[in-house]
């Protein structure tokens, strides 16, 4: 589990991360070249520079991209609206990921995955929590179960109803 | 915890208020836990006793576990490392490794140009990848040439799409060192020759300039084999390319410190200090591999054990800096010594002396005082094992004098070695080389030597990697081949050979073409022609291809549609596609209506298919509604009616009477015969059906589902006939073969022939493909590749090889192979060009036509009559240019030569060699009368020289403009003439097989080897100088590189029985040398093309970074 200190320091950058994010679309209208892709891994790296270079080592790789998961998904969702803003005048569109990000048979839409995991917490937030850490923070079960300090079968438990709820939203929602 | 750590605003700060909706979602997840964990055959009761009465808890339970059973999607994925399933460059993620300091370790399947397991190394953020992908391209060839059972290869590297560079290596799997010797509690002698094993594969490596620098337990894995314990060392090359250079930035250098440059615990002093290493480096960390492997413990860490605290990074690397290691026999507790099967004492008595000297030797401090090699690391320890004294002494008051002394006598012995290797070299002579200028000069002078010997080394490794691809191709061991031979176009872009052996296994393999498309591309379909296919874009309009130009003409403008399926009417004339928005369209192929919208399968997403019935001008389309539709598309409007209906309908086929089948998503068959009296339903599987097929006699229909079952039914009992387990993964396509004996299969590892009856299984391409169509020739293949960008054309057929075509009527007299057009026949009433299927493209009608020659290079052509006229044509103005009679002309095309417009040489029957001039009609004998048989002859295209051969080895060059004669010999009769485009070579073909080649100017004279009878064609390609091809009796034509003077390719289009080689009557360039014309002896046509096998090895050669879909939607 994460220290107190990278909980607080957690959400001292939350308004950060909401620069952040700003400015690295700024520079992706500026050059054009930032793709979700890069986007995300460069999000990554300021990250990391942040919180300085011993945090990763004395707190542990699975903290640190637990504590990363959120700042991913902040990312990505403003990167998203900011992208659909921009081409469609400010109307509402889906934005895939892409292909290459996460193994698809169809890519994930992002703001609807958003939406749907906003929905998911309101009835339960460790399993929205638990989606947003394998998703956005790439742990593994193990690494969930010791961040969120629940059992494994539970972390497991959790992820196999988020995921079978999301999916059936998400088609709900697209057809 | 969990609330804390979800910062998005608006999200509850509190406990989840228990409002009835979190109760309700709280009771479905309870529900859905217990029923996910229940075995599926007690599913259902368990949901009808905890859903009692409540219908809405029951269908959301089921709906969900519906889309929990969906398997893997998307949502396993994460966005910051590549899923499963994900490509990265041409390979595929399967699963992770392992997580280690420099990244993720994942094993991943290597899609092409082979299909191989690979472990693919991502490396993390933080470095320069542009730097680190150049170091590893400088390293890369030395890499290549690292050859050990105990070393795993390293196969490629590169950057993945978001910019971190990996590298790809041979998997192995095994555990390190370690881990494997505690986990068999191995005892320290059986240690200690593993070692020696490990060594020699680092010795290896360092004789070729390789150093690893970060040897460690996880570099050093073990597999088992036959019951012997092999260790393989991974990653060589990897710590080069990451080492931190310039460019980079702060903080990607604090994560190289970090993590990535090696661990503390194995790093030199010299590598923690950021000094220059050798191979004393990889000798220092073998010693602590050897140290923990005996002592259980590293040496820094073996002092912290009775504090039972971990040392930090920082202060590893402090100790290692400054402390002296425990000897390994001191550091040794119970429970370590127990996994090696003894005890501490007895361990701590066997390892004392000499091997405490041999590992303080390896991990001294100071370089200059450890092993100077591996190799006398390797030494020590197999004296160790065999009870000798070893090199490695204890320190004492003389040691460094006798180190001093050791280190002069190893500077002398290397001294020695290097004035050996040149005396090897250059014989030069030891005595007399006092003075130091002297030296400098042999210095010098060996120098050279050695750089021009190392040129023609590796010039020589170079051809002989070429000719062992080559091999490897012919024996259909492809791997190899592919490795080989792309290695080598990889290495030197340049060279022909290496291009001209992959031009020959392009066509060697079938390949006739590649088409890449800009979006995806599911499925396309060959018109009745046989040349053009039908095939829809995602983002674009659909397209007709043509295969032979590969040109691809869009069916009007604008976007495209997902498009799933395509078919095309039995006539050609209209193309129909099926799309994921569920939408059947009507595309005209042929003139210029618009596409017309003929009916919706359902509203949403989902499967779709369509297809037309080869019998009757009648479409079948369903979807995921279930509704099967007919569609009369020559009505216009169309008609379109709903005739039947099943489940999602997912795949359709029809057979030869009309009846038709369809698959559904439930795994369910129906079959509706062509009256619709009569209904089948049958259920062949459980899942979804992904591929059906009918028998060619009707009778039979195959289907495949997700898994790599095919269930064969009696179309008429509606019986399983057959159950087929294709070992080839799920049947994404499937198709009868003509005697419904076999089966075609379309896997993911490419396409496979089932034989049904004793179950034998060839793969005829080996590159996995979604679907694919067959051409009416039964031969030709085109399938769609497993990621959709790209559309390959493959020839299947038993004879493969190039496009395939067959001189068309019985009239047609000869056939030659023509410069400007593929192929040109002489007809009883004229001659005729033909196109690459013998069909005829223009006819000019001559009188009683007998021989056609083609000139070298224009358009122009002597016409050797029965009635014995000569009459010269030009073929692209359709006109007679020249007629002569004559009377003595010998009707031999091998005898007639045609330069320009203006000069024909021919051979009388008397063997005398005659000139003509057509301008004027003036003739001259240039040989008045041959010495014996005259059996070719030839004119140097400049016009400058006259080539003839007689019987009896006797080949005369005759200079032109003074007649001046040369005689040469090459021990055997040449049958064939010709001379290289700058008109540099006379090249003769001769009865043995050799090819001689005659310098004009020189008159230097070889022999080529290659054919193993007699040559009946020599042609000098029209524009290049370089290059030549034979055609022999031995049924091969080759082509020969006159610059390197070497074969190198080779063409057997008509393979026969050994005793019947002779299979091919003639052989030329065409298409203006873009190509290669061959004609069978029975008047087969095989064309060769150029730019189509190297537009295929371009796009063999490009790795595209683009993902595989693993669902069909």
């Amino acid at each position: 589990m994460p220290s107190d200190d990278a909980t607080a320091l957690s959400a001292t950058l939350h308004s950060e991360l909401r620069d952040l994010a700003a400015a690295l679309l700024r520079r992706e209208r500026r050059d054009h070249t930032l793709q979700p892709t890069a986007l995300v891994h460069e999000a990554f790296l300021r990250l990391g520079e942040r919180l300085g270079p011993t945090w990763r080592e004395e707190h542990g790789e699975a903290a640190f991209r637990a504590l990363a998961a959120t700042a991913m998904r902040r990312i990505l969702v403003d990167h998203a609206r900011a992208h659909t803003a921009d081409k469609r005048g400010g109307g509402w569109m889906r934005i895939e990921l892409p292909e290459a990000m996460v193994e698809a048979p169809e890519p994930v839409e992002l703001l609807a995955l958003h939406e749907a995991l906003e929905a998911l917490a309101q009835l339960d937030p460790r399993k929205a929590r638990v989606v947003e850490l394998r998703f956005f923070g790439g742990l593994n079960g193990d690494e969930v179960a010791e961040t969120l300090g629940v059992a494994r079968s539970t972390s497991e438990a959790d992820w196999f109803m988020a995921r079978a709820w999301l999916r059936k939203r998400l088609v709900e929602s697209s057809s | 915890m969990s609330r804390t750590d979800t910062p998005l605003p608006g999200r509850p700060a509190a406990e989840p208020s228990h409002g009835p909706a979190e109760l309700r979602f709280q009771r479905v997840a309870a529900i859905f836990e217990r029923a996910r964990m229940a075995a599926a055959s007690e599913r259902e009761d368990l949901l009808l006793r905890e859903c009692a009465l409540d219908a809405e808890l029951l269908i959301e339970v089921r709906s969900l576990l519906a889309h929990h059973d969906v398997g893997v999607d998307a949502l396993d994925g994460c966005v910051i490392r590549p899923g499963v399933g994900a490509r990265i460059g041409r390979y595929r993620i399967e699963g992770t490794l392992g997580e280690g300091g420099m990244g993720t370790v994942y094993r991943a399947t290597q899609l092409e140009p082979v299909r191989r397991e690979v472990a693919l190394k991502v490396i993390k953020l933080g470095m320069d990848t542009r730097q680190v992908v150049r170091r590893f391209e400088a390293e890369r060839q030395a890499l290549a040439r690292l050859e050990h059972t105990n070393v795993a290869k390293v196969l490629d590297g590169g950057a993945t799409p978001d910019g971190r560079p990996y590298f790809v290596m041979e998997l192995v799997r095994g555990s390190p060192i370690t881990q494997h010797c505690d986990e068999r509690r191995i005892e320290w002698r059986d240690r200690v020759a593993l070692m020696v094993e490990v060594c020699s594969a680092v010795h290896h490596a360092h004789q070729r300039g390789i150093l690893h620098r970060d040897l460690k337990p996880s570099n050093i894995l073990v597999t088992e084999a036959d019951g012997k314990a092999i260790p393989k060392i991974i990653d060589f090359g990897v710590a080069k390319a990451l080492e931190p250079g310039v460019g980079m930035t702060a903080a990607s250098l604090s994560t190289a410190l970090g993590h990535v440059v090696g661990t503390p615990d194995y790093m030199s002093p010299e590598q923690a200090a950021g000094e220059d290493v050798d191979t004393r480096t990889d000798v220092f960390a073998l010693g602590i591999v050897l140290y923990e492997l005996l002592a259980g413990v590293t040496p820094v860490r073996a002092r912290s054990m009775s504090g039972r605290r971990t040392p930090s990074p920082m202060e590893l690397r402090r100790r290692l800096l400054e402390d002296d290691p425990p000897r390994v026999s001191s550091a040794i507790d119970e429970e370590r010594a127990g996994a090696r099967r003894t005890t501490a004492a007895a361990l701590g008595r066997a390892l004392r002396g000499e091997i405490d000297w041999i590992v303080l030797k390896a991990i001294a401090r100071d370089p200059a005082r450890r092993y100077a090699s591996v190799a006398a690391l390797a030494d020590d320890l197999e004296r160790l094992l065999a009870n000798e004294p070893v090199a490695a002494r204890p320190p004492s008051t003389g040691y460094i004098l006798a180190k001093f002394a050791r280190r002069h006598t190893v500077a002398l012995v290397a001294g020695l070695a290097v004035v050996f290797s040149l005396m090897i070299g250059t014989t030069v002579s030891l005595f007399g080389l006092r003075s130091a200028q002297a030296e400098r000069d042999v210095a010098r002078d060996a120098e050279r030597e050695q750089t021009r010997l190392a040129a023609a080394l590796r010039g020589q490794l170079f051809a002989s990697d070429v000719e062992r691809g080559r091999k490897a191709a012919r024996q259909g061991n492809w791997t190899e081949a592919w490795q080989l031979l792309y290695g080598a176009i990889e290495a030197d872009p340049e060279s022909p050979h290496a291009r001209w052996a992959l031009r020959e296994s392009a066509w060697e393999q079938g390949w006739i073409m590649t088409h890449r498309f800009d979006s995806k591309v599911r499925f396309a379909r060959f018109l009745p022609d046989g040349q053009h296919l039908f095939a829809a874009e995602t983002e674009r309009p659909p397209v007709l291809l043509d295969m032979l130009t590969g040109e691809a003409r869009p069916l009007g403008t604008g976007g495209g549609a997902d498009v799933l399926e395509v078919a095309v009417s039995r006539d050609g004339r209209y193309g129909f596609t099926s799309d994921t928005s569920g939408l059947i369209t009507q595309w005209d192929l042929v003139g210029n209506e618009p596409p017309k919208p003929l009916v919706s399968c359902h509203p949403n997403r989902g499967s779709c298919s369509v297809l037309c019935d080869p019998s009757a001008d009648v479409a079948y389309a369903g979807g995921r509604n279930g509704v099967i539709w007919r569609i009369e598309y020559l009505a216009d409007p169309p008609i379109v009616q709903a005739i039947a209906h099943s489940g999602g309908v997912k795949r359709l086929a029809i057979a030869a009477d009309g009846m038709l089948a369809v698959g559904d998503d439930q795994g369910g068959l129906l079959l509706l015969s062509l009256d619709r009296q009569r209904e089948v339903r049958l259920q062949p599987h459980e899942r979804s059906i992904q591929s059906l097929a009918f028998g060619r006699a009707g009778r039979l229909v195959a289907t495949g589902t997700t898994g790599p079952t095919i269930v064969i039914n009696d179309t008429e009992t509606g019986e399983v006939v057959q159950t087929v387990r294709s070992k080839v993964g799920t049947a994404r396509n499937l198709r009868f073969g003509p005697d419904d004996r076999t089966l075609l299969v379309l896997g993911w590892w490419g396409l496979h022939e089932i034989n049904l009856v004793d179950g034998a299984v060839t793969t005829l391409i080996p590159f996995g493909s979604w679907r694919f169509d067959v051409a009416p020739d039964e031969q030709t293949i085109a399938m769609t590749s497993a990621d959709y960008r790209m559309l390959s054309i493959w020839n299947i057929g038993p004879d493969r090889g190039g496009v395939r075509g067959v001189v068309p009527a019985k009239s047609v007299t000869s056939v030659s192979a023509m410069p400007n057009e593929p192929f040109l026949a002489a007809m009883n009433r004229g001659i005729a060009a033909l196109d690459e299927r013998g069909r005829p493209i223009w006819h000019m009608p001559v009188r009683s036509a007998r021989l056609v020659v083609p000139g070298p290079r224009s358009p122009i052509v002597a016409v050797i009559g029965n009635d014995r006229w000569l009459r010269v044509f030009d073929t692209v103005n359709r006109k007679s240019l020249a007629t002569s009679a004559m009377p003595n002309v010998r009707q031999d095309s091998s005898c007639v030569d045609l330069v320009e417009d203006r000069f024909v040489a021919h051979g009388t029957t008397e063997n005398a060699v005659e000139l003509i001039d057509l301008k004027n009609g003036s003739r001259c004998e240039v040989i008045p009368s041959g010495p014996s048989e005259l059996l070719a002859l030839a004119i140097s295209d400049d016009g400058a020289w006259l080539g003839a051969s007689f019987r009896g080895d006797d080949n005369r060059l005759i200079r032109l403009a003074d007649g001046a004669e040369t005689t040469f010999h090459g021990n055997t009769t040449g049958f064939a003439v010709d001379f290289n485009a700058d008109s540099r070579f006379m090249l003769v073909g001769t009865w043995r097989g050799d090819l001689l080649v005659h310098d004009v100017q020189t008159g230097e004279l070889r022999a080529l080897v290659g054919h193993s009878s007699m040559v009946k064609v020599v042609a000098a390609h029209p524009t290049d100088p370089d290059l030549a091809l034979s055609m022999s009796e031995d049924g091969s034509v080759r082509i020969w590189h006159l610059g390197l003077m070497r074969e190198v390719a080779m063409l057997r289009p008509f393979p026969r029985l050994e005793w019947d080689a002779n299979s091919i009557r003639s052989a030329g360039w065409v298409n203006a040398g873009e190509g290669i014309g061959i004609i069978g002896i029975e008047g087969e046509l095989a064309t060769y093309s150029i730019p189509m096998a190297d537009r295929v090895i371009g796009q063999w050669q490009a790795t595209p970074s683009i993902n595989v879909d693993v669902n069909d939607p």
